[in-house]
């Protein structure tokens, strides 16, 4: 080894001082006496590296160590992960759906253009003779747009133009009992919707059509009897006419039977209240003295 | 519930409090900066920066791995920064501020004033391989990781700084 090999491997040496790991560079510079110079230089500046002071390192230290306690001492912000997260989101959202069904749970559906027409036409059935055109014409254009305008099936947009000129014909015919044998013919209507609301399971529309059902059967059939038997005695035309109404009740009594046997538990509910209305009709056409 | 967590607990890394952090490694950090800006207030500045980024990003550092290595990088890292930053913002290098004075009652012998002045004349690679190995006393293999080198590289690296700074110093040292 020459001095260069010497002098070189001595500047890439991990320590100047120290050639255990590298015998033929130790033997060198204990023989050399400038290669032992050089090695004796780079020891003394590694010393005096080791050594040097440090101006402003207690201050910045005191400083540095002040900033990271308020770290220690900060309750730690929590970060959650994306899937984490993502599940609380889907959860809301879940819980949000779900209060909304719970919500509206109990709740019937919000009343269509149809079932306005029904509840127009008990109105009328109700009204004193004196009022009835007040009641039509309050309400008829209005209700008349609304059918033009409403998104419909086949089988409603029939029903709606059947109520509307059954609400026509309400205004100018006063016979309580061709006025109870139309709304008889009204029930048999709905009575068509309750049995398909059973085929569909469909709770909120059985609802709806309940509560039509009594308005129908109640205030326009039972209404116009009642005030048939007030006005005068019964007619032998009349009689035949009773006689449909009333067996038209007992086909509905025992139709209502027969779909509350094969309601689910949910519909059964509004069925009886229907069934009871129906069978409470019957009672008091029987009560009038009548055989049919 | 899965939380992002450090590689130890929430307030440690590599086993050690913030605090405990600081006073182990503040010195190995400060002398390092020290010597890479040549000045004080700059040198405070980036020992503390590196701190709060060690800090910051805490659930990098895989436990194992050496600890000073992983804080001393990030202090080259910062001073890096620095320099791009001052680069930007004004003409004059950080080089090229006044020399390092030290304050009254301590060492300002003729051989600390010169060897600072020396170390700022190595360029900046030289002079973080010279400092690593000097003052913070990193195995080539520690340095080389630091400065995303190789070893051997870094190597060279040293040879060429202990020549100059042998030529500078020539006969005073």
């Amino acid at each position: 080894m020459n001095c260069q090999e010497a002098q070189e491997a001595i500047l890439l040496s991990d320590n100047p001082a120290d050639f255990t790991s590298n015998p033929e560079l130790a033997k060198h510079v204990t023989e050399c006496a400038a290669c032992s110079e050089i090695s004796l230089q780079l020891s003394r500046m590694q010393t005096a590296m080791a050594t040097f002071p440090m101006p402003g390192s207690a201050e910045g230290k005191a400083a540095t160590l002040k900033r990271v306690r308020s770290f220690e001492m900060r309750p730690r912000r929590l970060i959650l992960h994306p899937m984490f997260l993502s599940a609380v989101a889907a959860l809301i959202v879940v819980g949000v759906g779900l209060g909304i069904v719970i919500y509206n749970f109990d709740r019937p559906a919000p009343p269509t253009v149809v079932d306005r027409l029904i509840d127009w036409n008990a109105e009328l059935a109700d009204a004193p003779a004196t009022q009835q055109s007040a009641v039509f014409s309050a309400r008829a254009a209005v209700l008349q747009s609304e059918v033009h305008d409403a998104s419909l099936s086949d089988d409603d947009r029939e029903l709606a133009s059947a109520l509307l000129q059954h609400g026509n014909w309400l205004c100018v015919n006063t016979d309580p009992i061709d006025r109870a044998e139309k709304f008889s013919d009204l029930s048999d209507l709905i009575l068509i919707r309750m049995h398909r609301a059973v085929l569909n399971n469909d709770e909120k529309a059985m609802q709806r059509l309940s509560l039509r059902y009594d308005q129908v059967v109640r205030a326009g059939i039972g209404g116009n009897l009642a005030r048939m038997k007030a006005n005068a005695a019964v007619s032998p035309e009349n009689t035949k006419k009773l006689e449909r109404i009333a067996k038209r009740n007992a086909d509905q009594e025992r139709k209502l039977q027969l779909l509350n046997d094969r309601a689910s538990k949910a519909l059964q509910k509004e069925l009886k209240q229907a069934l009871e209305t129906s069978k409470k009709q019957g009672k008091n056409m029987r009560g009038q003295g009548r055989v049919f | 519930m899965k939380l992002n967590r450090s590689a130890d607990h929430d307030n440690r890394i590599g086993g050690l409090a913030f605090d405990e952090l600081v006073e182990l490694h503040w010195d190995s950090v400060y002398r390092l900066v020290y010597h890479l800006c040549g000045n004080l207030h700059d040198a405070q500045d980036l020992a503390q920066e590196t701190f709060v980024k060690a800090i910051a990003a805490r659930s990098s550092f895989k436990v194992g791995t050496n600890l000073k290595a992983w804080l001393l990088r990030i202090a080259s890292n910062s001073f890096l920064d620095l320099r791009r930053k001052k680069k930007t913002t004004r003409a004059a290098p950080m080089e090229a501020e006044p020399a390092v004075t030290f304050p009254d009652g301590m060492q300002n012998t003729e051989l600390m004033q010169m060897l600072t002045a020396a170390i700022q004349q190595l360029d900046e690679t030289q002079r973080m391989v010279f400092l690593l190995r000097t003052q913070d006393d990193l195995s080539f293999r520690e340095i080389a990781q630091t400065l995303e080198t190789t070893e051997e590289t870094a190597r060279w690296h040293m040879l060429q700084a202990r020549r100059r700074l042998m030529k500078q110093l020539e006969g005073r040292i």
